[in-house]
């Protein structure tokens, strides 16, 4: 596959500049008798936009789906057509249009759980048909399922729902990291609002950044990537933010176990704007804190994570909408030590400050507008940033004996340029082009020590460009066969060196019969991005690096084949997929490299440097997944499962041979369903199941010495050595457990008050978090050694109340 | 590496709870035999080694030595080279006199036969010498200390993979005390101008004012496999559960543990 895409990539490059001519020249103009029907879905009673609503003609002649702004626009021939508008969890609406010029229709759909009525509705629920997208591996999750599904200590969470899709793996127990595909947590691209978010994880991974609340949507693509999508191998998490009611102020209160969260949102400026603010809050350390103090002597510690999303918009007129959005959200652990003393008779106070950090800032200004009613743009100012900082300070009687401050990070800047052109009926084209310009800070260290003299002030820095030029055609070649094609140009320059890479895409959907299609897909990907993890935790010292001259960029090929079926009586959809996938030039450290390692030189104090201690290899994944879902209906839910087999081969890791990736997981299922037994009572519950985790196990222990040089044996280091088994060769227990919850609404006087209890891990299943090896009895030094198992998670009840605001 | 875990480990001890797993079918180690056995062109007439067996990790205690090994016919072949080694029970090592001394270029051959243990073997090419080297040396006494800074500089052949070393010791009264270098391994991995530089700085301590140490540097051109195990070496943390595991290079084939040659010059500091 390596040669066939050598070779696709010379005929790419030399042809890029033909290839966008071609696309173009390919599109007819639209014929004299047909007119553009152009405008936006929003929410009834919100008004807020609508992404990916389906719009057709009742006889199926033409189509198209709402584009990330809630735009959309249709050809039509003179005359009069029914035009449907289609989306999930909203009631379809048929519309009959007579149509002689272009025309611009708005239209509102009302959501299923609406006590709106008074809006005019045509059709019935209708499921969107997984038959009719020419993407494939692409799942869009609703924000309701997302609210509905118990979680753990009721947090609810974007990222642990994906995880419960088949092609998507968790990591160790309880960890928002994903692993599609065989790829790693660092090769998704997540994006809030069009900037990336690099650490998307809240306490260790135990939540994340997402808690749903403010989001409007969720889409994550694992393969057949369209060419808009570029920078990282295995998957796009793709979300948008709410733009906030223009109707009427509504708000929503919640108090959990360990955080409280609040939403307002509402319209400004007569209707033509509107605004919504969301914030979560944890307080185990306020809750905590009268504890800690009673057992340390007076001194406090704690830990808290908080989050905030805001977003305006504003529309200057029809041509013409603003957006302003960010997120800006922190995890702080800190400790406040001081202690007291007489010495030689003077009072001597001591204080021991520590701080550990880190945290997410994003910022996205965007200018939609209309050129006419074929042609959208969306221009974006994208800034996104993360950070990790530890300090502490030691001080005794006023003067700062010790300093010390670590941090690491990477801080973006990006203009992005956007169109989607309506080109005829047969060509939707999407075409546009990104500069990031990146600034990595691997590492800043500053210390201090009067004792020693010590004086260290370091920083090292990065800067990078990061481009993406691309065009994509949704191509209609007949009424069977689609085509999403399209070519991605990816440049990087980083020091002194600059990489070009084109990235061809396609995909294709064969219609067998009006509900089911057979699909197919070719993606290229390459990743300039590198984060170095010392560990498979997800911590959040691990590091963002750049490509450089010796740390090539990664890239990947993925082809993916499969069934889309669609069960329209029942709601049902059914998808199978085949995929296979190579991975060139992923990183890892070396063994027994680690990113603090420090040594000497001409310069002073200088951290051993990153590409140092890493090693580049190659990867393979491949599998199977099946996915049977409901979107609507009282019973809604899915059932995955992935059948999968993903290695790695390093020649510096495990003898160059090939092993399996950590998070290599034959089997993987999972059962999700919501049951909406009233208007008012919800039940939910989840079943997950996967193979253990491979891992590496000591299995021996021998005497080892530094071997110097003279054969003085008297004058060796000895110690303990260990012998693993080769590379994750020993597997886990597997993993399985199921949660279950229930809603209790009631409509109150200003609103709708929701009570939710919940049972994570109901059957109290004692899964694997990590293996160890130690005595069989405590405190015996004579004991044998045993193989034990850390489990995290018993069976966790929570509840918690929410209140929603009309 | 602490500070950064405390948070998780407070969740763990929260949250978690250990469990024994005895109905998990672990993988049965084999006790294989252990030499480490290093010698250089500084060493002549008698070489000395100790041979012990590994202990599985599961279903066994780890308190205790390790278990010697008493009843192996080694040989060391190759250049001048073909003698046995004898074991001695009051020292627990083996034993060997000889006059002969290694060349360079010339592969030795370990050879060791146990009865319970198998056959193990070892080949090693003698590296050839350090010519034309250049090496500065600065020191600074504060209080007790010592402290020694140097650069060391050496025509890289640009045919060749070279691997160096770098010890230290001080000499008191007949007795050689070893001391701690920072800087120790080097290759010619990231060469600049022709040469291989390398900053160390190394350590000694007098106990009492006037008591000088003799204090000595040894430079060595070592092999590949001794690089690797020195880097290893230095970097390893079995303790830490969350990292990945660092196996340490290997070169006796049917065992565990090293076998290494390095051409050396004793250089004493004035």
């Amino acid at each position: 596959m390596q040669v066939g895409y050598v070779k696709i990539k010379k005929l790419v490059m030399k042809n890029f500049s033909l290839l966008i001519l071609v696309v173009f020249a390919a599109f007819p103009s639209s014929a004299q008798d047909t007119y553009t029907l152009s405008g936006y879905v929003k929410e009834a009673g919100s008004k807020e936009l609508l992404l990916g609503v389906t719009i057709y003609t009742e006889d199926k002649s033409s189509g198209t789906v709402s584009n990330n702004f809630g735009y959309y626009a249709l050809q039509l021939p003179e005359g009069t057509h029914s035009i449907v508008y289609n989306f999930i969890g909203y009631r379809s609406v048929i519309k009959e249009i007579n149509i002689a010029a272009d025309k611009v229709l708005n239209v509102d759909l009302v959501s299923t759980n609406s006590a709106i009525d008074e809006v005019v509705v045509k059709g019935s629920k209708t499921q969107k048909k997984v038959s009719e997208d020419v993407q494939m591996s692409t799942i869009e999750i609703p924000i309701k399922t997302i609210k509905d599904i118990p979680a753990l200590l009721g947090e609810k969470d974007v990222l642990k729902v994906l995880q419960l899709m088949p092609g998507v793996q968790s990591g160790s127990e309880g960890q928002s990291g994903l692993y599609v595909r065989g790829g790693g947590p660092d090769q998704n691209l997540i994006i809030l609002d069009g900037a990336t978010v690099y650490n998307a994880q809240h306490l260790f991974g135990f939540f994340s950044l997402f808690n749903g609340d403010a989001l409007r949507s969720v889409e994550l693509i694992k393969g057949g990537f369209p060419a808009r999508y570029g920078g990282r191998l295995s998957s796009v998490i793709d979300m948008n933010m709410k733009d906030g009611n223009k109707e009427k102020i509504t708000g929503e209160l919640g108090i959990g176990i360990i955080s409280s969260k609040g939403l307002i949102e509402g319209p400004f400026a007569k209707g033509k704007g509107s605004f919504i603010v969301s914030g979560r809050r944890t307080y185990i350390d306020a809750l905590t804190q009268p504890v800690i103090r009673a057992f340390n002597n007076g001194n406090s510690a704690g830990y808290y994570f908080y989050d905030l999303n805001a977003k305006a918009n504003y529309e200057i007129n029809d041509r013409n909408r603003v957006y302003l959005s960010g997120y800006f959200g922190r995890d702080k652990f800190y400790l406040k030590e001081k202690y007291e003393d007489n010495f030689d008779g003077q009072d001597e106070s001591y204080t021991n400050e520590v701080d550990f950090g880190w945290g997410n800032a994003t910022g996205t200004a965007r200018w939609n507008h209309l050129f006419g009613p074929k042609l959208f743009s969306n221009t974006s100012l994208i800034y996104s940033f993360y950070e990790l900082a530890i300090s502490a300070e030691e001080k005794s009687t006023g003067n700062s004996d010790f300093t010390l401050g670590y941090g690491s990070g990477i801080q973006d800047y990006t203009l992005k340029q956007d169109f989607d052109w309506y080109a005829n009926n047969k060509h939707k084209v999407k075409f546009g082009l990104q500069v990031t310009h990146h600034t990595f800070t691997p590492d800043a260290l500053v210390v201090k020590d009067a004792s020693f003299g010590l004086d260290i002030d370091r920083k090292t820095q990065y800067r990078s460009i990061e481009t993406g030029l691309y065009i994509e055609d949704e191509w209609k070649i007949t009424n069977r066969l689609k085509s999403l094609y399209g070519v991605r140009l990816s440049t990087f320059t980083s020091e002194s060196k600059t990489y070009v890479n084109p990235e061809p895409r396609v995909a294709f959907a064969y219609s067998l019969k009006s509900d089911l299609a057979l699909k197919a897909s070719f993606a290229t990907m390459n990743q300039y991005v590198h984060l170095l993890s010392t560990s498979g935790v997800g911590l959040p010292t691990d590091l963002w690096v750049p490509a450089t001259e010796r740390v090539k960029p990664q890239n990947s090929q993925q082809i993916a084949a499969g069934i889309a079926k669609d069960f329209d009586k029942q709601n049902f959809s059914l998808t199978v997929e085949g995929y296979y996938k190579t991975m060139n030039n992923i990183i890892g450290y070396k063994e027994g490299a680690s990113f603090l390692a420090i040594q000497e030189s001409d310069e002073g104090l200088e951290s051993i440097s990153w590409e140092d201690n890493i090693t580049a290899g190659k990867g393979t994944s491949y599998g199977a997944e099946v996915l049977l879902q409901r979107k609507q209906g009282r019973l809604t839910g899915w059932a995955g499962y992935t059948l999968s087999w993903t290695t790695q081969q390093f020649d510096e890791l495990n003898n160059g041979k090939e092993f399996f990736a950590r998070y290599d997981r034959r089997h993987d299922i999972s059962v999700v369903g919501v049951y909406e037994i009233n208007k008012n009572v919800t039940l939910s519950a989840t079943w997950v199941y996967g193979t253990g985790n491979a891992i590496t196990l000591p299995i021996s222990t021998y005497q080892i010495s530094d071997v110097p040089t003279l054969n003085d044996q008297y004058n060796r280091y000895w110690s303990n050595g260990t012998e693993y088994t080769e590379r994750n060769d020993f597997r886990m227990r597997a993993y399985h457990r199921a949660d279950i919850g229930v809603q209790v609404s009631k409509e109150k006087k200003r609103g709708v008050r929701t009570w939710e209890f919940s049972a994570y891990n109901f059957y109290n299943r004692k899964n694997p978090f990590y293996y160890f090896i130690g005595p069989e009895e405590q405190f015996n030094p004579d004991s044998k050694q045993v193989l034990k198992q850390v489990s995290l998670f018993p069976v966790l009840p929570s509840v918690s109340w929410s209140y929603k605001f009309n | 590496m602490m500070r950064k875990n405390v948070i998780l480990v407070c969740v763990i001890a929260l949250f978690g709870c250990q469990t024994v797993l005895d109905d998990v079918a672990v993988p049965q180690a084999e006790v294989k035999a252990v030499v480490f056995f290093s010698a250089s062109n500084l060493d002549t007439t008698e070489f000395t080694f100790d041979l012990t067996k590994s202990k599985p990790v599961l279903n066994s205690s780890q308190s205790g030595n390790y278990e010697p090994l008493e009843d192996a016919q080694i040989t060391l072949t190759g250049g001048g080279f073909d003698a046995n080694f004898f074991y001695d029970s009051n020292s627990e090592n083996y034993l060997m006199f000889t006059g002969s001394r290694f060349e360079p270029g010339i592969d030795y051959i370990l050879s060791i036969k146990t009865p319970q243990n198998g056959a193990l073997s070892s080949t090693v090419n003698m590296p050839y010498p350090i010519e034309n080297y250049t090496l500065e040396i600065d020191s600074v006494v504060q209080d007790f200390q010592i402290e020694y800074t140097g650069r060391l500089s050496i025509p890289d052949n640009p045919n060749l993979e070279e691997y160096y070393r770098i010890e230290a010791f001080s000499r008191y009264n007949g007795v050689d005390s070893r001391m701690y270098v920072d800087g120790e391994y080097f290759s010619d991995e990231n060469t600049s101008n022709g040469d291989v530089n390398n900053r160390f700085t190394t350590y000694s301590y007098e106990y009492k004012e006037g008591y000088r140490h003799e204090v000595y540097i040894i430079i060595s051109s070592i092999t590949k496999e001794h690089y690797n195990y020195g880097k290893a070496l230095e970097n390893y943390d079995p303790e830490n559960p969350f990292s990945e595991p660092s196996p340490l290079p290997n070169n006796i084939e049917g065992g565990l543990g090293l076998f290494t040659l390095s051409n050396s010059k004793l250089i004493q500091i004035r």
